[in-house]
């Protein structure tokens, strides 16, 4: 694991008024993006992850708020203008570290449709991770889709394939768009079975899809 | 409710259960031409099926898709 400063990334907040100019840098430990074609350079956030003080934080949480917008960057990233958009949610905590007198402040802020999860309407659904067995437990458990964990690789492949899968931008995560809809999504397990590329399992009995921790799919290993 | 594999033979199947939001909208017109607009949402289960002989179904309360 690198240190924290290789890993992490910068979040810069200006505000500019008649009387005075604020600028406010703090330190993202998380981010999903999604770069959007036109103009460039500029993304929809979905998720923010910054620690700093209390007045910087106040400040960056009532911006969001706002719809205001940000720029980004970090390892891998170029500077980006980035707005989380209409009602997004943030959640704030504290961190205390040791040797320092105040703790430091933790604010995230999530996309009204990052924390809503699956968009039937879009069919787009925002994954904070591309590693095959989340992928597919996770679409699996979002869109109701009957299956067993050792289809996950061929899933990712059918994913791929129709080109379904958008890598998004990440500081400290590796996220992407999943295109489709559980239609389709079943169309394709339909055809692997038909074509003998997926199997049903010999035995009968209960299918657990693996759950995942936040700790395990933010983890700066898995980076 | 279990999410499995199930059955012998042609019925063999793998199962999986979830809690659906459904919507559904109606509008009236009173006398006056006045329209009153209705929403009522309430939550079902949806059953979904993929069987060994490649068949999928969606299974809820009020419709029954095959392919």
């Amino acid at each position: 694991m690198k240190n924290a400063h290789f890993r992490f990334g910068w979040l810069t907040y200006v505000k500019s008024t008649e009387r005075a100019v604020t600028n406010i840098r703090l330190r993202l430990d998380r981010f999903i993006g999604e770069v959007l074609p036109n103009p460039p350079r500029q993304a929809k956030a979905h998720f923010t992850s910054v620690l700093g003080g209390d007045t910087q934080i106040a400040a960056v949480a009532a911006a969001i708020s706002m719809g205001e917008c940000f720029m980004v960057e970090g390892p891998g990233v170029e500077p980006t203008r980035v707005c989380l958009e209409r009602n997004a949610h943030c959640y704030k905590g504290s961190v205390q570290i040791a040797g320092r007198k105040r703790p430091l402040r933790h604010l995230i802020g999530i996309s009204e449709e990052f924390a809503g999860g699956v968009s039937s309407a879009t069919d787009r659904t925002l994954l904070a991770d591309s590693g095959a067995l989340f992928v597919w437990a996770s679409l699996a458990e979002s869109h109701g889709i009957p299956g067993i964990p050792e289809w996950a690789e061929w899933f990712l492949g059918q994913l791929e394939k129709h080109k379904a899968l958008v890598p998004l931008v990440g500081i400290g995560c590796n996220p992407v768009l999943v295109k489709g809809n559980k239609e389709q999504f079943l169309a394709w397990l339909s055809d692997g079975l038909w074509g003998g590329d997926i199997h049903f399992p010999a035995g009968s009995g209960p299918v657990h899809l693996p759950s995942f921790e936040l700790r395990q799919v933010f983890s700066p290993a898995a980076n | 409710m279990l999410n499995g594999v199930l059955g012998e033979g042609e019925e063999r199947h793998i199962a999986h259960w979830r809690s659906v939001k459904f919507t559904d909208h109606w509008e009236e017109e009173e006398e006056d031409g006045a329209r009153i607009l209705h929403d009522r949402e309430r939550f079902s289960h949806e059953l979904t099926l993929v069987f060994a002989n490649a068949d999928t179904q969606i299974l809820t309360h009020e419709k029954k898709d095959s392919s």
